[in-house]
């Protein structure tokens, strides 16, 4: 519809031939016989260019047509890619092919695939009303009535489509969602968290805090955050999250600059830079991505029960990449916290086969929370996690699925205050070797990141547990006890770099700090 | 530890590929519909034009 209208329109563009062949034959009948036109002496008319209208039409009528083309052109690509996403383009086993299927859904997020499909239907809407502006505009200039009723469906047309967008953003439960609502609703949501840390980012530097209140000097406190937030501090915010974006983007190309690099100079020179240990680290992180994805998206019990079981060997395992683990943590987070009901400030779980999912859940989370918490101390993460916990669990904890010194741990490990830290009761905790081989492992990294945290050295919570099991006959495994060593070291001082240890170095060099830590106190006192 | 540990893999996994080919049937329906409800719609453009 729209080329048969620019065809139309196109003839404005250039000068009308019948015009001219008749002006040509006027100016002849006129030379034959003076007296057809009267007084008049007709003269040959002269092509000052296309009115401006036409060209106005025109440019709007070019840019609805190319835009429609243009989504059609991206539709097609679209079907391409998605049939890409569906084929299997790995020869192998079922983890090899689950994982590489992973990788292409994380790079669907990581690449914003569905945003890009769902812009197509708005590019074909836009082309649609620039069409309805471009038949109003034209048939204005012809006739005003005509124009008034294409023009007022135009118009009803872009305010009822105003009005569900409006409505689509208010509302979740409209049923009238489009892609722009969407776009509208994470627009605020990402300006409300922006000011969120930009306010953060204020309370932190307490100097500025302090200057600016007594500068507003009357004006009420929360008043004089909300007017410096809003000036001085949002635009700022907003030139880092750009600068971050922009350093993000670049280190991204540059490690795809590197690591063609490395492709080409495997390819000419036929080495292989990729060694076994790099591969077996790859496939963890894979492994963790999938686990978060399952645990994300699968909603029945036995399924995430199986997924924690092999989470909870994944973590015990020595040379893991502590990064990694930052993964699966909201995700353990959100299942265990999903176990539980909160009435009277109590929070019991929910049924008996949730009591299961909240224990195993439990010591996934503390696994995976201690291990990122000693290697990223200043994780995002961590503090996310700690304001959902505040939120989510009052003061009381009615532990029947997992047992009370991991639910006391957590709440330890979560808790803001020093005040709010609990008593854990060691002596009446006798678990199994399988529970207890994870549980000091976290402890053993939590207390790394303890130590630090409010004031030196090992909260007392932590120091009972090695006092409880190393007293105990016969010893817990080993791997418990150089765990207890581990805590005990922290506790005395010791910068403990559990990271760089292996799994059968770590016995002899603990018991070495240890040594010499004490000998060093002997020599002291 | 490490026999467990494949077990508990080769299990998940198994899992993981009945969750996963839901989730992508699901997924490859919605987009494809869109996306010919796109092409239908441009394709209706075309045909209009012809008619005028």
């Amino acid at each position: 519809m729209t080329s048969a209208f620019i065809i139309q329109v196109h003839s404005q563009l250039q000068p009308d031939p019948n015009e001219e062949t008749a002006a040509l034959l006027r100016v002849l009948i006129h030379k034959i016989d003076n007296t057809t036109f009267g007084g008049d002496v007709p003269a040959l008319p002269q092509w000052t260019g296309p009115p401006r209208t036409a060209i106005q039409v025109q440019c709007i009528l070019y840019a609805s047509l190319a835009t429609s083309l243009l989504s059609a052109f991206l539709a097609m690509l679209g079907k391409q890619w998605l049939n890409r996403y569906a084929s299997i383009d790995i020869r192998g086993s079922t983890i090899e092919r689950s994982q590489n299927r992973q990788r292409k859904l994380d790079g669907i997020v990581a690449w914003y695939f569905d945003h890009v499909l769902e812009s197509l239907p708005m590019m074909l809407q836009g082309a649609l009303l620039l069409l309805g502006c471009a038949l109003s505009r034209y048939l204005w200039d012809i006739d005003t009535t005509i124009a008034s009723v294409v023009l007022g469906v135009t118009s009803l047309g872009a305010l009822f489509y105003i009005f569900i967008v409006v409505a689509g953003a208010t509302s979740d439960s409209c049923p009238y969602q489009t892609p722009g609502a969407n776009i509208i609703r994470h627009v605020i949501h990402h300006v409300s968290g922006l000011r969120r840390s930009a306010y953060a980012l204020f309370v932190e530097h307490s100097e500025l805090h302090s200057m600016s209140v007594d500068f507003w000097g009357d004006i009420a406190k929360g008043t004089a955050n909300a007017i410096v937030i809003t000036t001085i501090l949002y635009p700022l915010a907003l030139l880092i999250t750009f600068t971050i974006d922009v350093f993000h983007l670049g280190r991204a190309t540059f490690w795809i600059l590197v690591a063609f690099t490395r492709r080409v100079r495997s390819w000419l020179f036929g080495k292989t830079p990729v060694t076994n240990q790099v591969f077996d680290n790859q496939a963890t992180k894979l492994d963790f991505h999938c686990i978060s994805w399952m645990l994300r998206t699968s909603l029945d019990k036995t399924i995430n029960l199986l997924t924690f079981n092999f989470l909870k060997t994944i973590l015990t395992l020595p040379d893991l990449n502590s990064s990694t683990s930052s993964l699966v943590v909201v995700d353990c987070f959100n299942i265990f916290s999903n176990c539980f009901v909160t009435s009277n400030g109590v929070a019991t779980t929910v049924t008996r086969s949730s009591e299961q999912l909240a224990g195993i859940s439990a010591m996934c989370f503390l696994c995976a929370f201690s291990r990122l918490s000693s290697a990223e101390p200043t994780s995002t993460v961590i503090s996310d996690v700690r304001q959902r916990y505040k939120r989510v669990f009052p003061s009381r904890v009615n532990s029947e699925g997992p047992p009370r010194p991991i639910i006391s741990a957590i709440h330890n490990l979560l808790c803001t205050g020093w005040s709010e830290r609990r008593r854990v009761e060691w002596s009446c905790y006798n678990p199994s070797n399988d529970e207890l081989v994870p549980f000091s492992r976290a402890l053993a990294q939590a207390a790394q990141f303890e130590c630090h945290r409010d004031e030196p050295g090992v909260p007392d919570w932590l120091v009972g547990f090695p006092l409880r099991f190393l007293s105990q006959d016969p010893l817990p495994p080993t791997s418990v006890v150089i765990d207890c060593l581990m805590i005990v070291a922290t506790n005395l001082g010791c910068n403990v770099a559990d990271n760089d240890v292996t799994s059968d170095e770590r016995c002899a060099y603990t018991s070495a700090i240890i040594v010499s830590r004490l000998t060093l106190c002997q020599r002291a006192a | 530890m490490r026999s467990t540990q494949k077990d508990f893999r080769a299990e998940f996994y198994e899992h993981y590929r009945k969750e996963a080919d839901e989730y992508d049937k699901e997924f490859m329906k919605r987009y494809d519909e869109d996306l010919n409800t796109t092409l239908i719609f441009v394709r209706l453009q075309g045909d209009a034009a012809d008619t005028c």
